[in-house]
């Protein structure tokens, strides 16, 4: 086994290699070099100063989408991109979706998109190769440790399709769905897949929730004005999002009926397993699905209050273990949590703690608190380098679980949630705030036909 | 020289382990059953007094508020002084306190906390006070009853008194809890002010300084400082009751406002501060030479930098006039953006200093887009809490603007001035303008769009707190405005007298007058006739009663009309040319023993031995009266109530002719208005005051004999029913005509029984000529024998005419009458 400083020998390698062939390459981490003069990485805190701020991938202007800019909007991902995108034809583009296919049929990159909860999307420029290798380690995310037996070969059972469970939408370009790619491609099949939509999760509509919802929240509702071409486009949708509590309740019967005491692979996040488990209770289920599901959730629970005892409650209904992992939509692999409750960093992520004050690298032993900051190295075709805007604390001596190398305590805070103090008064959280937008778009859609 | 006091040299003020914000209550300091609370931002704990011990104690009667009313405005301003004087921070420990805890809890650095601290005293003052006191309020309202005409018969008097208020005070700067405090002491309020979390103690310092100098005076009795958590719903739902509160002030953002309105409910007032964002607005005029631009940047820093961009009031997004489309204007405009970021870094350090802390937020936006040129750059210093000056390349801010902070800037190229006004919206504040010529052109519009404050570029903060805050006037708002309207001086019962004279020829000259004092101020003969067919017609023809030697038809309310038995009382016109315009002639007067006359254009007035002529011009019109009545008097003498005397006198006669050629007889009267010192009879207290309703009638008996009538009726229950009859060919005046009125469903007159002596008379109505006109037939009598025909003519305005209309109506003619 390697001790943490093979390990990190092994990760100076890599990044300096990264760092060379993307700074000609890349635009804005050329710039970032030169502001802050670094030429050549002597070490890995010299690489600290080159991670992009989280907001790099969504730093272009949200008028360029509302105004249908897609050729600048293409300029300014080609500045954070080893790919050449200047021949890229995006003239005449209906919105995002059109975007990404006119790029994925130009280029070699295969972009996905994160939620964005004020309408606009982080875009994060991976290529063909990327994806691959992140389809790759996502089937791996779960592999032994130790002796521990292999939980994908557990399902599997001989080469048969393993169920894979999602209540959401099967096709699309957020995370989510490149996942869903890639479990179905590598150990399911489509037959076997159980998603609440068949279809394709539209970028277009995801922004367009995120406009209403950052206006709802302004306060700003009744200044938005939408196209009714738009509202006509993403009518399914919007009525399906609406719906959307009858679909989950069918989806759930669906469910029940079919996959009862078989092996699966869940992917849901854990508000929505946890309505399950009220759901199940009342109905006098428990243990759904065979013991050695695979039951990947996080998410946290969107503003649901719920009891202490929730996660054994959801382990006793499904019957398995929930696995928890520490993840970005900008990294390819996550942290999986130990029997311990910590997050074990993967080995071809390099993680920073950083002071959350001045931005300088803590040091890499002990137990750190800061800001948490990563350079991934498994991707090649943007700067995998990044700050996010989380407070953890670190632990770089290994762990009694027996795995060394850092590890990321589970007590991760927001900085943007810690300002405040006691007297912050409560408003609407964003729950109700995105009823509020779907409630609107459903009547916008419904006034305009 | 101007010299800083520093922390050294300012001896510190012990506070114990823990820091403790006391109760302050009317007077009274708390310190008992401390409860822990965090503080926002440093995160340090501090200790207040559980409030729900003292619920009871904290609201108070709005009678309470008597014994500051009882104190002159002066006692307060004196008091006032004298807390200011003791307002010194090196003397003072209570306020020291407060600047130690201020210097750790605020975003504002220690040197302008020093400045703010230190100019405290100056705004206690007594002539800055009373300078406060006439710009926002006006002393004399709250001093006593401000007494105002509202016309000739009726004055108001106005006061402002002091009511119970909440403020929900802002910690960004200590500034908010010193203007709490006075404002509150010179409206006489008893107010409650809710401390905020992030700065606490600057308001308590004042109140116990207070408490030191006079703990009974009323100032300090109806002052009081508490801290709760903001969104207690168990103390908030107890303190905002209609009955413990008027007004609640509310500095705030979105969230603590709305969270406030669940406890609104008729009898409080929400006065919302609402954080602001403010900006400015650049003329091209800005890149017209080196030399402006430099001092354009310097400006627009002082706008940005000012107390650390911690004021709503500081500039964040600034538009510039500038071509997006054209690299050289880019490129001065990104010239202005370095040398702003340049002026920043220069800004004295009682002004403004690099940030006590940066804002990660911000940083990590700025972070994102630091990287490309395309859509923005950015202008700073290699050190982050210095500031930055961000310029978009397009026309289009941040999207992040909101989060603006620690210096930190956006120019935005617009292609015109116009396109920088419809980004301001109702939640710009203040908006700085450079040039002044621009500021002046683009005022209105600023207004329009919602901005609430303008400014010349770089005077931001020098405004100070002269005049509206946030578009409302906050003092006059806190204070309860109580109207005592001395309504129209109408007595009871008016003194007036009656009389009958025997009809001359003599009457109708125009120097004729009813006694001493007066002049003719107007003269009318309207005419009710009907042909065979019963047809009515309606005219009239007023004679001086709004300019002196003119005639004219009183259009559009009468003129000449054809009048239909309806209530529609829009009958058509008789003559086309009467039929929108009151066409006034001058008239030429003659008279010979035996002969008056008036002629004018259209037509002519004769009056002789035979009777009353009226006819014209054309021959469409011709009527010929003979008096049937003796003249009738009233006699109004000036009283209270009735600013001068005023005589109306009235005649009753029958009228034959034609119109149009068809032969037509009926009613016709004379009446003439007389009132000193040239008022015309609009002027005077009769139509103004007195009348409810003014009845004159003629009827006709089997056998031609004919009688009638005139009389007033006073206005809303007014005893006043002067009026005469005519009974068997003689005419009795009365003073004491009683009628009583009957409506239809469209609150049209419809009836009347009318008293005179003892005689009745009922009648129906049918027909309106106007508006104000009502005809229709004496249906029965207490006479031995019923009339067989009759006609009649009433005025009646509802209400009455008022005093505005009539005033509305007299403007017209200043210039001729020459008043």
């Amino acid at each position: 086994m390697w001790s943490q400083a093979d390990r990190e020998a092994a990760q100076l390698g890599v990044a300096r290699e990264r760092f060379e062939t993307l700074r000609p390459t890349i635009p804005q981490l050329a710039k970032l070099a030169d502001l802050q003069q670094v030429k050549s990485i002597g070490s890995l805190d010299d690489l600290a100063p080159l991670l992009f701020q989280h907001t790099v991938y969504k730093s272009y202007p949200v008028s360029l989408v509302t105004k249908g800019r897609f050729d600048l909007l293409t300029r300014w991902l080609d500045g954070v991109t080893r790919h050449d995108l200047s021949h890229v034809d995006a003239s005449g583009c209906a919105g995002f979706d059109d975007w990404f296919d006119r790029l994925e049929a130009q280029t070699p990159l295969r972009p996905h998109h994160t939620t964005g909860t004020t309408g606009k999307l982080s875009i994060i420029p991976r290529d063909k190769q990327d994806l691959d290798r992140f389809e790759h380690f996502l089937i791996r995310a779960y592999e032994p440790f130790g002796d521990e037996p292999d939980p994908i070969e557990l399902l599997r059972k001989g080469g048969e399709p393993i169920p894979i469970v999602h209540p959401s939408y099967r096709h699309g370009r957020h995370l989510a769905q490149r996942m869903m790619d890639a479990l179905v491609r590598h150990i399911g099949s489509e037959e076997t897949t159980y998603v609440l939509f068949d279809d394709y999760l539209s970028a277009d509509i995801m922004s367009l929730v995120g406009q209403v919802r950052g206006a709802s929240m302004r306060g700003a509702l009744d200044e938005m004005a939408l196209a009714p071409e738009l509202l006509e486009r993403y009518r399914t949708s919007i009525e399906r999002q609406a719906k959307q509590a009858d679909y989950q309740a069918a989806f759930f019967e669906r469910i029940v009926e079919e996959l009862k005491g078989r092996g699966v692979y869940v992917v849901g996040v854990t508000a929505m397993l946890y309505e399950w488990t009220l759901k199940g209770e009342e109905r006098g289920i428990d243990r759904l699905f065979a013991p050695e599901s695979i039951i990947a959730s996080g998410g946290g629970m969107k503003g649901l209050v719920v009891p202490d005892d929730w996660q054994a409650r959801v382990e006793g209904f499904l019957g398995a273990p929930l696995r928890f992992g520490y993840g970005m939509s900008e990294a390819m692999g996550g942290a999986g949590m130990c029997a311990m409750g910590h997050y074990h960093v993967p080995p071809f992520t390099i993680p920073f703690v950083l002071d959350a004050e001045t931005g300088a690298p803590k040091p890499r032993t002990g137990t750190q608190t800061g800001r948490y900051a990563f350079l991934d190295l498994l991707t090649e075709a943007f700067w995998g380098g990044f700050v996010t805007g989380d407070r953890v604390t670190v632990t770089w001596d290994g762990c009694g679980c027996g795995r060394r190398g850092p590890f990321v305590h589970s007590n991760i805070e927001r900085f943007s949630e810690l300002e405040g103090g006691d007297d912050k008064v409560s408003c609407s959280g964003s729950v109700d705030a995105h009823k509020e937008a779907m409630d609107w778009l459903v009547a916008q859609a419904g006034t305009t036909k | 020289m101007k010299t800083l006091l520093t922390t050294e040299r300012l001896r510190p003020v012990t506070t114990g382990p823990q820091l403790v914000v006391p109760l302050i209550l009317r007077g009274k300091v708390i310190e008992t059953d401390l409860r822990p609370y965090k503080m926002r931002a440093s995160g340090d704990e501090y200790l207040a007094p559980d409030l729900r011990l003292h619920l009871d104690k904290l609201p108070t009667t709005a009678a309470s508020l008597r014994d500051l009313h009882t104190i002159s405005i002066d006692d307060i301003i004196d008091f006032l002084a004298d807390v200011g004087a003791n307002l010194d921070i090196s003397t003072n420990d209570h306020l020291r306190l407060a600047y130690e805890i201020s210097a750790r809890a605020s975003g504002l650095p220690k040197t302008i906390l020093e400045e703010t601290f230190k100019n405290l005293p100056r705004s206690f003052e007594r002539d800055k006070i009373e300078t406060f006191v006439n710009t926002q309020i006006g002393r004399e309202y709250l001093e006593g009853w401000v007494e105002t005409k509202v016309d000739a018969y009726r004055t108001m008097s106005v006061r402002a008194f002091g009511a119970r208020s909440v403020h929900i005070i802002a910690g960004n700067t200590p500034a908010v809890a010193f203007m709490t405090i006075l404002r509150s002491a010179v409206t006489r309020s008893d107010s409650i002010i809710k401390l905020p979390s992030n700065d606490p103690m600057p308001a308590v310092a004042i109140l116990r300084t207070m408490i030191d100098i006079a703990p009974d005076h009323p100032v300090t009795r109806h002052l009081s400082a508490a801290y709760w958590k903001g969104g207690d719903e168990a103390i908030e739902s107890r303190i905002y009751q209609p009955r413990n509160i008027e007004k609640i002030v509310a500095w705030g953002g979105y969230a603590s406002v709305t969270h406030i309105t669940k406890y609104l409910q008729p009898g409080i007032d929400l006065i919302t501060l609402d954080p602001k964002h403010s900006g400015s607005i650049i003329g091209s005029e800005a890149f017209k030479d080196d030399e402006t631009l430099v001092s354009v940047a310097k400006l627009a820093a002082l706008d940005i930098g000012a107390f650390n961009q911690e004021a709503c009031a500081n500039a964040r997004v600034i538009y510039v006039v500038c071509d997006q489309n054209d690299p050289r204007q880019m490129a001065r405009l990104n010239e202005l953006g370095q040398r702003i970021m340049a002026a920043l870094s220069d800004l004295p350090e009682e002004i403004s200093t690099p940030a006590k802390s940066i804002n990660l937020q911000l940083q990590d936006e700025l972070g994102g887009i630091e990287l490309q040129d395309d859509f923005f750059r950015i202008f700073k210093t290699s050190d982050d809490a210095e500031g930055a000056v961000i310029v978009s390349q397009f026309d289009e801010a941040v999207e992040f603007s909101e989060l603006l902070c620690n210096r930190t800037a956006n120019l935005v190229p617009v292609a015109s001035v116009d396109d920088a006004l419809k980004r301001i919206s109702a939640a710009s504040q203040t908006i700085g303008v450079y040039p002044d010529t621009l500021k002046a052109e683009i005022r209105d519009a600023l207004a329009h769009q919602g901005a609430q404050h303008i400014v010349s570029l770089g005077q931001v903060m020098a405004m100070g707190t002269s005049g509206p805050q946030d578009g409302l006037e906050t003092e006059r708002r806190m204070l309860r405005w109580i109207r005592d309207m001395n309504g129209a001086q109408m007595p009871e019962r008016v003194e007036f007298s009656v009389r009958r004279e025997t009809p001359t020829l003599d009457h109708y000259r125009r120097d004729w007058r009813p006694g001493p004092g007066v002049d003719m101020g107007g003269m009318w003969l309207p005419g009710v006739v009907t042909d065979a067919s019963g047809q009515q017609y309606l005219g009239i023809r007023g004679v001086d009663d709004y300019a002196p030697g003119m005639v004219h038809a009183v259009v559009p309310s009468v003129g000449f009309r054809m009048v239909p038995r309806t209530m529609e009382g829009d009958p058509p016109h008789l003559f086309s040319e009467y039929q929108e315009i009151d066409q006034f002639e001058p008239y030429q007067y003659s008279e010979t023993a035996n002969r008056i006359q008036m002629v004018y254009e259209s037509g002519r007035i004769v009056w002789d031995r035979e009777g009353c002529h009226w006819l014209d011009a054309s021959n469409r019109w011709e009527l010929h009266a003979k008096t049937i009545s003796d003249i009738f008097v009233v006699h109004v003498p000036k009283q209270e109530g009735v600013d001068c005397e005023v005589y109306y006198r009235h005649e009753l006669a029958k009228a034959t002719g034609q119109i149009n050629g068809v032969p037509v007889e009926g009613y016709l009267h004379v009446d003439f208005g007389y009132a000193p010192d040239g008022k015309v009879y609009t002027e005077t207290a009769i139509p103004r005051v007195l009348y409810g309703m003014w009845v004159s009638w003629l009827h006709e008996f089997e056998d031609g004999q004919l009688g009638g009538g005139c009389f007033w009726q006073g206005r809303r229950g007014l005893d006043f029913g002067p009026g005469y009859q005519v009974k068997n060919g003689v005419t009795t005046v009365h003073d004491d005509i009683v009628a009583k009125p009957a409506y239809d469903m469209g609150n049209n007159l419809c009836g009347l029984e009318v008293q005179i002596g003892g005689d009745s008379y009922t009648f129906k109505f049918d027909s309106k000529g106007s508006d104000l006109h009502y005809h229709g037939p004496l249906v029965s009598t207490s006479l031995r024998e019923q009339p067989v025909r009759s006609w009649s003519w009433v005025e009646y305005a509802g209400h009455g005419m008022s005093a505005e209309h009539l005033d509305e109506a007299m403007k017209r003619f200043r210039i001729v009458r020459g008043r």
